[in-house]
């Protein structure tokens, strides 16, 4: 069930009626309402896939309370629970991948070895959740929670469960732990940021989409000006579609009383590469932030140890997002991005506009190479991609006809940056709280929806970031 | 809760209100436009037709029956109803309308072949269904099972399944080919065999549900003392030598002519369908090639006293 589908326009309602009226005696009833909600969706893709995520949920939650009660066994249970869980990602997300690529690199045949296995959607989203979980119920940062459904619910959360943002069980067990008031304000503002979400993703990100499908898998006999428009159109596809995601995410877990994380924070006005890491997939960042670099040593060791580490985080950061060795190359591109700014950590004085300005298009740029990376089938097709595109001699006025399919996806991919830069303040582009009128917010919403009605894309996409 | 749950109603009323306006003016606009999409369902609609003979088939009925000619010929008045790519299932509904709303025919020249009866039409050209939805008799004849219930009660739902609103009113304002007279349109082209190349045999299928529909209209045009007369007009003699299985086609249509007493007309094997320069392509003949047929179907028709 998508977001953007007419399943879940009935389900939301449905959903939230229900939450609101039949079962909100308790904390517990409005937890096993939203835990049936979101088992409910998570089998409409595939009910099969639910059994997978019921026993990562039992096995995190059972280890949690063990580790607490066994405080000498806790080290082992600790130990063995995330191998489990790294077991089912690795079982599950790359086996095949690395066998494949052995068998290429080894030159043996690994059809007989390769498990063909579904990739169930979401998961490297609820496993690091639960992996989360686990490392801050061992380090004593949060206790274990012994309401098996409250558990349940934060790990199957439906608005966040498959596409993130990944939460911390310090931000949204309390949440669930007490019941829920409705609330005016944040449930309008949940409604607003549902809308923009919509149009992010059905407008923006699907139009660019429309194009750049076209553009990459024709790349080799692009000219130059298109292959620019189609790393162009990507990157504003992909953050239209994530960030999109995530604003609906958001939004939908308002109307539920449940404040999530804000995973975006207008990544393209980043003004270095570290900036753009602090502002994009903001929950991912924070988590390999917290996880796993901080007690590698985080920054306090010696600068060829923190440059070793910032290595590992962005090719594991390259890896979770799929089994592809252009995942690991994106990785590993960020990762020398990032290292100069290890080693000569930003100067924090006061810069001029310009300055920043100029600042903000370089990075945009390095992003943008970046996204070539991540959007080629391989690392081949993105080399040859961007040696096509830095070859000059095709820069022709005749070739922009070519950009006509792409036409709402260029306009609406400016008209998303405005707004977000006159909105970058806000959490979200439609945050009208300094918009006094009824009347004037009501004309903005009409508007939204009106021009997604107007020119949305052809052909629904499904979320790049559910693969992941 | 109460705030929140009436200023949604409250949204969702001035939205549905909003968006109804808007595709009432989208369909008013769409409605009169002069492609060849919508200006025979207008015609059929206005109710004021009123023919001896109407034509059915798909494209291969409306861009190759001419009623100018036939009128002229037999001396009575006769109309195409020819729907492109469709399969009967979507020729049926548009001839029930065609009785509903004007005076019925007394002969119909049902053009047959071997993609009459193939498969329930998939989803092509819909959007010339699209702009008479707030029509009484067209949703209860036409739509009524070819659209979702969504599409059929949510304003604007149906420009949006395949497109947007903006692509969609572009389109429909389009005029890709025009109605030349009472439901004709004949193309003006020269032979391309480019698809034609590319195939290699061809398989008559029929479907059991669209046989099933098929023959329920014809009792219906019997029961109503419509003569009903099948036509297999001129294909391009080597495409129908690619059929694999031809002998099936003309046992299946024979069954169904003897069941209901149906006279057969065949122009499969004529010498028009040996000549590509009146083609445009392997199954459609061009403009020359339908004026010729049209003739040659007008004068047997006479000579066999078919209305008389």
């Amino acid at each position: 069930m998508l977001f953007n589908s007419i399943e879940f326009a009935l389900f939301l309602p449905i959903v939230f009626l229900l939450y609101w009226f039949v079962f909100s005696n308790s904390e517990k009833t409005q937890n096993s309402i939203l835990l049936a909600a979101s088992y409910f969706f998570y089998g409409w893709w595939n009910w099969k896939c639910l059994g997978l995520i019921f026993l990562v949920s039992l096995i995190s939650w059972f280890s949690a309370i063990y580790m607490e009660k066994r405080l000498r066994l806790s080290k082992y249970v600790f130990s063995t629970s995330i191998i489990f869980l790294l077991g089912i990602l690795g079982l599950f997300k790359y086996y095949d991948f690395f066998i494949s690529s052995f068998a290429n690199l080894f030159n043996f045949k690994s059809e007989k070895l390769l498990l063909n296995l579904i990739l169930p959607i979401g998961i490297s989203f609820y496993i690091f959740q639960a992996i989360g979980y686990l490392i801050d119920v061992y380090k004593r940062k949060t206790p274990a929670t012994r309401d098996i459904i409250l558990y349940f619910t934060f790990l199957g959360f439906f608005p966040q469960l498959i596409a993130g943002p990944i939460e911390r069980a310090s931000n949204v067990i309390p949440q669930f732990s007490k019941k829920r008031s409705f609330n005016y304000t944040q449930s309008v503002d949940g409604c607003r940021q549902v809308l923009w979400g919509l149009f992010k993703k059905v407008v923006v990100a699907d139009n660019c989409g429309f194009a750049v499908n076209q553009i990459f898998e024709t790349y080799s006999s692009q000219p130059s000006g298109i292959l620019l428009v189609g790393a162009l159109l990507f990157t504003f596809q992909i953050y239209g579609d994530f960030s999109g995601y995530s604003d609906m995410a958001v939004g939908c877990a308002k109307l539920f009383g449940i404040n999530l994380t804000q995973n975006f924070k207008n990544p393209y006005f980043s003004k270095n590469i570290a900036d753009f890491w602090r502002r994009w997939h903001i929950s991912l960042t924070n988590w390999f932030r917290d996880y796993i670099y901080i007690p590698l040593g985080g920054n306090r060791i010696s600068k060829t140890k923190t440059i070793f580490n910032t290595l590992v985080i962005f090719l594991l950061c390259g890896i979770w997002h799929g089994a592809n060795w252009t995942f690991f190359a994106w990785g590993l591109y960020n990762a020398f991005l990032f290292i100069p700014h290890v080693i000569f950590p930003p100067n924090q004085n006061q810069q001029t506009v310009f300055h920043t300005i100029v600042r903000q298009c370089f990075t945009f740029i390095l992003v943008v190479l970046g996204w070539i990376l991540f959007r080629s089938a391989t690392i081949n097709d993105a080399w040859h991609y961007l040696i096509n595109m830095c070859n000059f001699d095709v820069w022709k006025a005749s070739y922009l006809y070519f950009m006509y399919p792409s036409h709402f996806g260029n306009i609406f991919a400016l008209i998303l940056l405005a707004i977000e830069w006159m909105q970058k303040e806000k959490t979200h582009a439609l945050e009208l709280s300094s918009v006094n009128s009824v009347f004037l917010r009501w004309i903005i919403y009409f508007a939204v929806i009106f021009t997604i009605i107007f020119f949305k894309a052809y052909e629904k996409n499904p979320f790049i970031y559910f693969q992941f | 809760m109460k705030k929140f749950l009436s200023k949604i109603l409250l949204f969702l009323i001035l939205l549905f209100i909003s968006s109804l306006a808007l595709d009432i003016y989208i369909s008013l606009q769409t409605q009169s436009s002069e492609d060849y999409k919508y200006k025979t369902w207008n015609e059929i609609l206005k109710g004021d037709l009123s023919n001896d003979i109407v034509i059915m088939g798909s494209s291969r009925a409306y861009t190759q029956y001419s009623p100018r000619i036939l009128d002229s010929t037999l001396h009575k008045s006769s109309y195409n109803l020819g729907i492109n790519g469709c399969s009967v299932d979507r020729q049926i509904p548009r001839f029930s309308l065609y009785c509903v709303k004007n005076q019925k025919p007394q002969l119909v020249i049902q053009n047959i072949d071997w993609v009459a009866t193939l498969d329930q039409t998939p989803d092509y050209e819909m959007e010339q269904y699209f702009p008479f939805f707030y029509n009484f008799d067209f949703r209860k004849n036409v739509i009524s099972t070819l659209f979702s219930f969504p599409e059929k009660n949510i304003p604007l739902y149906r420009y949006l399944k395949n497109s947007n609103l903006w692509d969609s009113y572009k389109t429909s304002q389009h005029v890709f080919l025009k109605i030349e007279y009472k439901g004709f349109s004949g193309v003006s082209q020269n032979w391309n065999g480019n698809n034609f190349s590319k195939i290699d045999s061809i398989t008559f299928k029929s479907d059991s549900v669209v046989i099933k529909e098929f023959c329920d209209y014809l009792q219906n045009c019997l029961d109503n003392d419509i003569t009903v007369l099948f036509v297999y007009s001129p294909v391009y003699y080597k495409a129908n030598e690619r059929v694999t299985n031809i002998s099936e086609m003309y046992s299946t249509f024979e069954t169904i002519a003897n069941k209901y007493h149906i006279q057969i007309l065949d122009y499969s094997d004529c010498y028009i369908s040996k000549d590509t320069t009146y083609f445009y392509n392997a199954t459609h003949l061009n403009k020359n090639g339908a004026e010729l047929f049209s003739n040659m179907l007008a004068h047997d028709m006479d000579s066999l006293q078919i209305l008389h």
